[in-house]
């Protein structure tokens, strides 16, 4: 899962995967805005077939925090 | 079209919001209103079932106690969110929007400081709902009852137009009265307390009459001219996505196309095709990356670029293809897409001139939430960049001590002033002195009636030699340097001084040994241009990112207190 999401927000970053952790922040380590981090999000709900709300969107801060919401979200991913 | 002065626009002048309801629906009942997509279907309603809407619902909540009172709204944008404002106020009382992004304790606090009996919440916002009704006394109406709580409304204003009811209904006859569009709505009548997030100290509740909001809306539609539909995107706790998103679009009858996620942006914009939009500067430079992400993407960068190479040449001789030339840029847009209104924050000029190019008019405009929010903004065709537009005629605006060059503090007096801070009268005495609004940012007003703003009074640095030195102007000047991420310059120990947070990754791609030694040979290039008591003395490397408000500006007030450098 990590390197899925990780793959997924290389193409928004441009920033190679090796330099991704689990506790990369969205907004100072990979350096995406709100908006960045809600089109990445469009991108894991097409790739993991599930649905992530709005509300959730504004509490990812790392990516850590994505990979955990859709390992526990695990009843929506296919 | 050339660009130059022209005749303010005529628009029907409304005193009030509750008239703004009522005009709409007796000029065009069957126009739709507003639209949105909900679980894949196109939703609408017209200005005819707003209004009737309003009135229905203003009778159920009025059975529930909402009378001359204050309710609160949480949610994310929606119909729901729209109707409850419009009956909240419509039917005499105040309506408390609130940030959704709140935590418990901050909703609860607003709560309590405003003085809110009803909390109106949508169904995402339930638990939160639920939390607050634990702790606070109130009667909480979700967003899901809506619908019901209209036919209620509808029945018993049936019942009584029929003249039957029971004697339950007599009484509920006799509430009416007290309720609903029976209420004198006047232009003084407190509508909304709208809460400034405040870069300094504790968030401000602004208190914005019928008269205010009503007076903004068709003084900024005499300014610029909507030439159809727009998407909503702003969050309606916020004034500028109230006015501007909502009320602007109702004056000139057009439909507003409610964006409910943002997750859905592109698919409404193609749905929806609107002809303007009302933005803050961070979508408008998304929406600009798209369009060149998009072509990269296609591989049509160089061709794009070649185009507008030729568009530029074609436009010098007179001739303009735009249109023709960028259609496939504009489809992501939905292909309507003329108007781009930007308000909110600082706009970087580089995109007036980029969407300009491709055919989308982006004019700048300034507002503050104690304005209502509109103070300015430029012409459809007539603007100057670099400005943020030509001043309302809804106010006046003063230059409060200018200094050789005119510049000064922006004060503003007129119907679009607040009535003054909720429960704060010694912060309402110090902005609101002798009828003048003092915003505290810098600026000028030159003599077409255009207002430049040069930066906030409020990080106004104050020199010992008497010099003033705006703080944004000297931060403006990191813009372009790619080691900086974050600038923030201040006064210390009587000398200027930037404390930047670098860009680490940056750092790190181009091999930048010494940070601190990089920047220090930055700042030696940027003070050669700077008159001698605009030099910055030293830089400062901070190891973490600046403090930052719920809407992402830096905590001025917590800068330069002692930060530990890298």
């Amino acid at each position: 899962m990590f390197e899925k999401v990780c793959a997924i927000l290389a193409e928004f970053t441009q920033l190679p995967i090796s330099e991704m952790t689990m506790d990369s922040q969205l907004l100072s380590d990979l350096d995406m805005n709100s908006l960045d981090t809600v089109d990445a999000v469009v991108r894991f709900e097409e790739e993991f077939q599930t649905e992530v709300p709005d509300r959730v969107i504004l509490e990812l801060r790392t990516i850590g925090d994505i990979v955990r919401y859709l390992e526990d979200d695990g009843d929506n991913v296919k | 079209m050339k660009n130059k002065d022209y005749p303010l626009y005529e628009v029907k002048n409304v005193t009030t919001l509750k008239e703004l309801i009522d005009f709409r629906a007796a000029e065009s009942p069957e126009k739709t209103a507003f639209a949105w997509t909900e679980s894949g279907e196109k939703k609408e309603k017209t200005y005819g079932e707003l209004k009737q809407e309003t009135d229905a619902l203003g009778v159920s909540l009025g059975r529930r106690g909402m009378r001359r009172t204050k309710a609160a709204i949480l949610g994310e944008n929606s119909y729901e969110w729209i109707l409850s404002f419009f009956t909240v106020v419509c039917s005499g009382n105040t309506a408390v929007p609130m940030d959704k992004e709140l935590s418990l304790e901050a909703v609860i606090r607003l709560l309590q400081g405003s003085g809110c009996t009803h909390l109106i919440y949508s169904d995402t916002y339930r638990d939160v709902a639920e939390a607050v009704c634990e702790k606070v006394s109130l009667c909480a109406v979700s967003m899901v009852e809506l619908e019901a709580l209209v036919r209620e409304g509808k029945a018993v204003q049936d019942g009584r137009s029929s003249g039957k009811g029971s004697s339950a209904e007599g009484k509920v006859e006799n509430d009416r009265a007290d309720c609903g569009d029976e209420i004198l709505v006047l232009p003084d009548t407190l509508a909304a307390i709208i809460y400034t997030s405040g870069t300094t100290g504790s968030s401000k509740g602004v208190m914005l009459s019928h008269g205010n909001l009503a007076r903004d809306a068709c003084s900024a539609c005499r300014n610029y001219q909507l030439s159809g539909d727009t998407v909503l995107l702003l969050p309606l706790h916020h004034s500028f996505g109230l006015v501007a998103g909502v009320f602007m679009t109702m004056i000139y009858g057009y439909t507003v196309y409610i964006n409910r996620s943002l997750k859905r942006l592109s698919r409404d914009l193609t749905v929806a095709k609107p002809q303007n939009l009302f933005l803050v500067p961070l979508f408008v430079e998304s929406l600009y990356q798209q369009v060149w992400n998009a072509a990269e993407q296609k591989g049509k960068a160089g061709s794009l670029r070649f185009l507008l190479r030729v568009s530029r040449l074609l436009l010098k001789c007179g001739i303009d293809l735009r249109a023709k030339l960028f259609r496939f840029v504009r489809e992501a847009f939905g292909g309507n897409l003329d108007t781009i209104v930007s308000g909110g924050a600082p706009l970087n000029q580089k995109y007036l001139q980029g969407f300009r190019d491709l055919g989308i008019n982006l004019l700048n405009g300034y507002g503050i939430t104690e304005c209502s929010p509109v103070v300015s903004v430029n012409r459809n065709t007539f603007y100057k960049d670099g400005s943020v537009g030509q001043v309302l005629d809804a106010c006046r605006v003063s230059i409060h001590e200018p200094d050789e060059k005119g510049v000064g503090e922006v004060c503003v007096q007129g119907d679009i002033v607040m009535q003054g801070y909720y429960g704060r009268e010694e912060e309402t005495k110090e902005i609101l002195k002798d009828g003048w609004l003092h915003t505290g940012d810098l600026g000028y007003v030159d003599p077409d009636g255009f207002l430049f703003l040069t930066g906030r009074k409020k990080n106004l640095i104050i020199l010992s030699n008497g010099e003033n030195v705006a703080a944004e102007e000297l931060e403006s000047l990191f813009a372009e340097v790619p080691l900086v991420k974050e600038v923030i310059v201040y006064e210390k120990e009587h000398r200027i001084v930037a404390e930047v947070y670098p860009d680490e990754e940056y750092a790190k791609q181009h091999g930048v040994v010494s940070v601190q030694g990089e920047l220090d040979r930055t700042l030696a290039g940027i003070n050669r241009t700077l008159p001698g008591f605009k030099r910055i003395a030293s830089v400062i490397v901070r190891s973490t990112e600046f403090e930052k408000t719920t809407t992402k500006k830096i905590k001025r007030d917590r800068v330069g207190r002692g930060q530990e450098s890298l």
